[in-house]
Parts: structure tokens; sequence; C-alpha cells
């Protein structure tokens, strides 16, 4: 299930929530993963049994390696966890790295020695796979730090690394952040509140704005070559750029509201990364729990910066290597992983110097302009479509850099880019935040901030609901993550 | 200062939430469902079959899925609020459909790939295996190309034109009448030659084209005044509004011509049914009035004018009338033509080839077909893939 669609707003929420809230609290764990199994079988009806396996796994070795510490024997401890690891891992790369290894051996060293191998071609990737490793993954590597402490309810574990709203596309919740929360938490008015507020902003930027930018990249991905010119290529690229912050950040606003409404407090997924004025800051800013992730387990672990420049940059390479890697099983996410570390070491150690003596919308520009080209780079997953489009894109393809057709699409999504643009900033949030200062002083105040917060809701809830009711075009982005 | 969101205030805020998602869930069950959907011309997903193979394969999910979309409460109304939002943002073109300037909603057409080539090669193919069957190809345009000035400004569409002269050069069996009908509706098209809510020609468009095809396989055409000429009051909403609900357009008045001393017997030969008229009345109330033609479009539809038939064929020659028989490969457009060649041919057999899948040899064989006539729009030639049927 996706939370943009007429099933779960209908039908699965509204059941769920009054399951849940009809239910006393001991048995609201049960509610919410019997829900997230539901949920996850719902597009994933037999590899749910991979995600048990996980859960069943991760849950032993962790009680092991536990109890190994307290039995002050480290290397069984060791043992438990490169255990998890490597069973984490092993599950993920199997399922998600099988078919492109082969296709890479069938391409390379099949060719030259005349064979194929067909075997395990058409396995398919369990929903959800990437995110809900790298959440059992922190769960057994604190355990090990000595971070957390094992959890012995495998209800509440499963509950943990099933839990819906974070499920199926993120944000990475470590399990530190809810350890507590999962054997007691207090809902209350307070966060269901600001949970609502969340999913439907969520919701709005998904469906009303990420959606529609995303009908524009298809539109102009569609087009024949007598209608395609530099221009629509470049406005496609940007309406990518704002499809996969809206859809993403979207989803992660849906997630984080409903966690609240259960309860929960995950961390922010985002911070308003287009207004970066580096890639290092963008990466500060874009999906934080992925970035944290890799700190905090890959980077630091393999020494982060204290073992000199050369080890250094080497780790730094292996990270945005398998940052990449991670996005999806292709080449063209490599190359974009490889793409984020050579600009982030020519900012660290080369451009620092230059672009801070630069003007702040300067450098926005520059960090803009290298975001976009990272999404280009991102959005064909064939790398001789993707060598295609970037040629056009700088002039070197036979097509014209302006036609009729460039203008009319550009008017016609003028008004949506403009919106966006906007949306992508904080303005919106310090202007809602300013009136809501002023209206305060005034003794209406609080009536008007109700009406104008109940007829916002009503808005997008009613729009969202017009363009999911229509069929119109509402595509799940991370399937391959 | 008072406290910013008091307890009250967000007590309403879940309250509108949570109204907002039972309301539409409670909906699914107390509302019937509804099993077609009138404003988009398709039938919507009713409640789906649960059985243990199809939970385990996701069919009863991604119906049901389908089911909450197609059901939601007040399903019509959203899907006019959708477009509206579009059009509110300054979007001119919604489901491949522009929303073009004096009501117009045109489709677009954009270059044909290479199913165009394909289907005109199994076009050639079948003429090439009947070198002794006259074949004629009537070829209409679609109303981007004669209307290009009501698209909204700066959108472009292909030029059919260059699908005219392709068309032309790979139909080159000697056995072929081309006929391209965008010179005679272009030199109409004051007179509305398409629909502005639908995909098709109007009546008077399909006229005139009969008229030029009439000329190019030497017949001598029947005169619109001697039609009797019926308007329908009720508007008509086509296919293009379907796609593309836009709030404010009058919709479409159609035109019907009837032969006043008529007499047709029309066979619908797969199932099995006779009646005696082209037009099925009924459809003029309904949405898609277009359907008034022969009831939509069927797999084997055959046409007898009693008239002709009974005539002999010296008189028949003097007034340009054929007793032969032909058989009429179409689409849709050919249904609002059809009705003005039945006064030209005593036995017309009309095969729809997405539906009709048996052996053209022998209908043509059994039936004694003397002319071959292929009636299809460039949109359909360019992007239907059952051309392949013909051989």
């Amino acid at each position: 299930m996706v939370f943009s669609s007429t099933t779960v707003l209908f039908v699965f929420l509204p059941v769920v929530l009054a399951v849940y809230f009809v239910c006393p609290k001991r048995a609201r764990n049960v509610v919410l993963l019997i829900a997230s199994l539901i949920f996850y079988m719902w597009g994933e009806p037999k590899l749910v049994l991979v995600m048990l396996a996980t859960i069943l796994v991760n849950y032993i070795l962790a009680l092991v390696c536990a109890g190994c510490k307290e039995k002050e024997n480290p290397r069984g401890a060791k043992a438990a966890l490169i255990g998890s690891v490597v069973f984490s891992i092993g599950m993920l790369a199997f399922f998600k790295y099988t078919n492109f290894m082969i296709d890479n051996v069938n391409g390379s060293i099949g060719k030259l020695a005349g064979f194929t191998i067909a075997g395990l071609r058409d396995l398919t990737l369990p929903l959800g796979i990437s995110f809900y490793t790298f959440q059992t993954l922190s769960y057994t590597i604190d355990v090990y730090r000595g971070e957390v402490k094992p959890q012995k309810n495998l209800l509440h574990l499963a509950t943990y690394v099933c839990l819906f709203p974070q499920l199926i596309a993120g944000p990475i919740v470590r399990y530190k952040t809810v350890e507590d929360e999962l054997s007691f938490r207090q809902e209350t008015v307070d966060d269901f509140s600001r949970g609502v507020r969340r999913f439907v902003t969520g919701l709005g930027k998904k469906v009303l704005l990420g959606n529609m930018a995303g009908s524009v990249f298809d539109l102009i991905g569609q087009m024949p070559d007598s209608q395609i010119s530099v221009g629509l290529l470049w406005l496609s690229s940007i309406a990518f750029t704002f499809q996969i912050y809206f859809d993403f950040s979207g989803y992660s606003d849906m997630a984080i509201g409903l966690g609240l409404m259960f309860g929960f407090h995950f961390n922010d997924n985002f911070n308003y990364p287009y207004i970066s004025d580096s890639i290092t800051e963008f990466w500060r800013r874009w999906h934080m729990s992925l970035s944290g992730w890799f700190r905090d387990y890959v980077y630091i672990p393999l020494g982060g910066n204290r073992k000199g420049k050369g080890r250094t940059i080497l780790n730094l390479f292996f990270v945005w290597l398998l940052t990449g890697f991670w996005h999806g099983a292709a080449w063209n996410f490599v190359l974009w992983g490889l793409y984020f570390f050579v600009i982030l070491m020519l900012e660290k150690y080369v451009l620092r110097s230059v672009l801070d003596k630069l003007p702040i919308w300067v450098r926005r520009i520059y960090a803009l302009f290298l975001i976009n080209l990272s999404w280009v780079i991102f959005s064909y997953d064939d790398i001789h479509e993707l060598g295609s489009v970037l040629k056009r894109m700088f002039g070197l393809g036979y097509i014209p850099i302006w036609n009729s057709s460039t203008t009319f699409y550009l008017l016609s999504y003028l008004l949506l880019f403009i919106i966006m643009a906007i949306a992508s900033t904080p303005a919106p949030i310090f202007l809602w935040k300013k009136a809501e200062e002023k209206l305060m002083t005034k003794s209406y105040g609080g009536a008007v901030l109700l009406g104008a917060e109940i007829i916002g809701i009503l808005i997008v809830m009613l729009l969202s609901t017009a363009s999911l009711a229509s069929d119109a075009f509402n595509p799940f982005l991370y399937f391959r993550f | 200062m008072k406290e910013r969101n008091s307890n009250t205030h967000n007590i309403i805020v879940i309250l509108v939430f949570v109204c907002f998602l039972g309301f539409f869930g409670i909906a699914y069950i107390v509302v019937p469902d509804r099993e077609y959907s009138e404003l988009e011309n398709r039938y919507l997903t009713t409640f789906p079959a649960i059985t243990g193979e199809r939970l385990l394969n996701g069919e009863f999910m991604s119906d049901f899925d389908s089911y909450t979309a197609d059901q939601i409460y007040g399903k019509d109304l959203f899907v006019k609020g959708n477009v509206a939002y579009n059009r509110m943002l300054g979007i001119k073109e919604i489901n491949q459909v522009f929303i073009g300037k004096e009501d117009y909603l045109i489709q677009d057409y954009q270059e044909p790939g290479d199913l165009l080539d394909e289907n005109l090669a199994s076009i050639e193919k079948f003429a090439e295996a009947h070198p002794e069957l006259p074949i004629a190809v009537l070829l209409a345009p679609n109303a981007n190309e004669i209307y290009p000035e009501m698209l909204p400004g700066f959108a472009r569409t292909y030029p059919q034109s260059r699908v005219m002269v392709r068309a032309n050069a790979v139909l080159s069996a000697d056995n072929f009448t081309f006929v391209d009908a965008t010179g005679t509706l272009a030199a109409k098209k004051d007179e509305n030659m398409y629909y502005k809510t639908d995909h098709h020609w109007t009546t008077d468009g399909a006229y005139y084209a009969y008229q030029e095809l009439c000329g190019a396989i030497g017949l001598t055409p029947k005169k619109l005044e001697e039609y009797e000429r019926i308007e329908i009051q009720t508007p008509f909403y086509g296919s293009l509004y379907s796609k593309a609900p836009v709030t404010g357009n009058p919709g479409d008045h159609m035109t019907l011509y009837r032969n006043p001393d008529r007499g047709y017997r029309v066979t619908y030969v797969m199932e099995d049914r006779t009646e005696d008229s082209m037009y099925d009345e009924s459809y003029l109330t309904k949405k898609d009035q277009y359907a008034v033609f022969f009831g939509g479009n069927y797999a084997y539809v055959k046409i007898e004018n009693e008239k002709l038939q009974s005539a002999n064929i010296a008189d028949s020659k003097m007034s340009g009338e054929k007793t032969g028989n032909v058989l009429v490969i179409k689409d849709s457009y050919a249904n609002a033509l059809i009705p003005f060649l039945a006064d030209q041919y005593a036995d017309i057999h009309m095969i729809d080839l997405r539906y009709y899948h048996d052996d053209i040899n022998k209908l043509i064989e059994e039936n004694e077909i003397g002319q071959v006539i292929f009636i299809h729009n460039v949109d359909f030639l360019s992007t239907d893939n059952s051309f392949v049927w013909l051989n």
C-alpha cells in the first residue's frame, strides 16, 4: 500500500485508527503489528516471509550478542554481530543485487567466454528491504555497542521493524529513537493534531505537487524526437528535481505524521535541501536518516577522518559508492554516488575557499545546478539513454534549442513550478508563523487560525482525493530502494 | 499572548481529519456501487471477489485499490475538481487532450512510431493478395489537422499531411485508390467538421468525406438535400470531454440525416440480431451520443439496402448507384459515413478489425465482394495494432 491511495485514506487508516484507540494500551502494539503486516502484504503477499525471517534472526542474534557481553565474552558478541550483519546484508544483496551481478557477468565475462547464467534472473525485490535491513542493522549494531538494551519482547521488535508508517519508504528510524516508545508511549491530543497537520502537508506535497511534477517529467520523456528540444529536456530535469523532493519528503512527512498519531516521534528526514549553498550542505539536509546512518554505521567505524587525509578520502569514497548502490542496483546509481563523492571532495579540499568568497545566490545557483544534474543521472537507469539525454541537454544532439512545444509546456507548468520553488523554501512556514504571532495578539486570532487551518486541511484533502479518484499519475518511486 | 494551539483547537483539527476519512469510508458501505460512469464513459470496478489465489497473487488487492478509487462517494465531482485544479494552475493539456479555444477539446497527435508503417504494410500486403479487387482507402485527418488555430497558444501537433504522404507512398499496388479527406474537410471547416468534445467528425464531416470518396471511385453521391435533417437537442459531451471534463463547456449538438424512403436491413452477424435502422436512437439520451450510429462498434455488421436489391441494374447504373457488394474495413469514423454509403450499395459488409478476427478471404469469396473500402482516421491508423488481422 502507499499512503497516497484511496484504500489507505478511506479504508485502512480509519479502521486502524479506530481499532488502535479502542484497544487497551497493552494490545496496541499487536494492533500496529497486524496493521503493518496487512499494509505490507497488500503489495507483497509472499515475500513478507523474508522480512519476518530477518526480524527473527536479528532478534535471536541480538540476545546472543548481549548475553555474550554480559558474560564478558567479546568474541562471542562480535561473532553474533557479524552473524547479524552477514545475514541482513546477505539477504539484501541476494534479493537486490543478484540480477544486477548476473547481468553484468553475462554481459562481460559471459560474452567473452560464451555463456549465460539464467538461474535467478527473475528475482523480485521485496518491498522496502533496503529500509528495514538498515533499521534492523541499527538495532543489532547498537546492541553490540551497548547503546541500547536487547529487546526481549519479539512482538516489540517486530512492531518496530514492520511499523507501517516508515516501512516502505523511510525515514530510516533507528531502534534507539523509538526504544522507549515501543514499550511505553503516551498518545496525546497535541501529538495527534501535529500528526494530522504533518500528514496532510505530506499528502499535499506528494499528490498535488510531486505527482504533478512527475507527470511533466513523464510527458516529456515520452515525446517523439520531432517534438523534443534542449529546453524541454531541461524543463523535464527540473520537473524531476521537484518531483523527487516533494514525493520523497512528502512521503516522509506522512510517515512522521502517522507516527505522531500513534505516539511515536521519528526524526526529520528533510530540511529544505534545495536552499543549500553547497553540495556538502545539501547532504546535511537531504534524506538525513540515510546519510546519518552511513555516517554512524559505515564512515565512523571505518575510521572517519581520524586516520589521515588519504584514509579519509578512501572512507568517503566507500561511503558514497555504497550510498549510490543502496539507491538501486544499476550503474547509474553507482555513478550518481561517485558524482557526489567527487563534488564533495572538491568542495572539501579545493572549492571551499573559492565558494566562500562568492555571494550567497551564486552559491545557491551553483548547488542547484549540480543537484539538478545529479537527478538526471538518478532518473535514467539505462546508461545509454542517460548518455544520450546528457548529450542533448548540453546541445550535442541534433535537436532544436527551443521550439513551440517548449513555450507551450513552460507556460502550462510555470505556475506549478513557481509554487514548487516557493514551497521548497522555509518561506511558507515562516509566513505562517508570523501570521500566527500577529493573530494571537488579537481576541479573534484563535478563531481565525482555526478557520484557516480547517480550510487548509479540507482543500488539501479534497484536491488530493480528487487527484487519486481520477486515477491521475501516482507513482511509487522507491520500489528500487 | 494566549496559548498558541489550545486543546480545543487541536481536537477540532483532529475531528475534521478523522471525520473526512470516516465519511468517505462509511460511504463505501452505505452508498450502492455504480457499474458505469457516464462522465468517464467506462465501466467502474465493483467490489472484487476474494479467493485464496487472488489474495496470494495480489489481484484482489490491486482490484480493491481500483474499487476504492472508482466507487468513492462523489467521484464525478472529484474528477471534475481535478481537472479544475489542473486548469487553475494553467495546464492546458490533460490526458493528451488540449483544452483549446472556443470550447474546443482537441486530441494531441504526435509523430507516429513504427506501428503506422506496419499498419500501412499490412494494408499493402492485403491489396497485393487481392489484385482483382478494387480497393479504396479513405483516410480521415483528425481535428488537430483541420482546426490547428483552435489549439491553445504555442501548442503544436505533428502535421498529418506527412502521414498522408507516407500512406500514399506505401499503398502503391495498382488496385488502390487513395482518398485523402483533408482538402474537402479543410474547405468546409466553417461548418463544424468535428465535434468540440468528441474525437470524431460530425455527420456533416462524414458526408463531405463520403462525397470525396464517391468521386474517387466513380459513384455519384447523394445530395445532402435528399435527406431529412434532424437536429438533436440534447447536448452531446463526447469522449474528449470524458478525458478532460472541463466545467462550463456547452457541449455539441449532433445532426442526423435520414433517407425519407429508407428500407434497410441491418444485421449484427456475430450477435445474430437484425434491425431496420442504422440508428440506435436510445443513445441520443445517453452520454455517448456518437453510438447512435449502429449502437457503437461491432465486429461484423451487414447493411442491406432493400430498394437497391430489387432495382434493376440499368436503373441503378444511371443513378450512379451500384448493386454490387462492398466490404468496408473501418474504425468508428466510418459509423457516421456508412448511412450515406448504404444508399450506394445493395450490400455492405462492414467489419471492425478490433473485433473481427475471422478469415477475411472467406468473407470476400462467400459474399462475392466486388469492392473493398478502408475507412480510417489517422490517429487510429497510427496507434491501433489490430491491422495484423487483415492477413
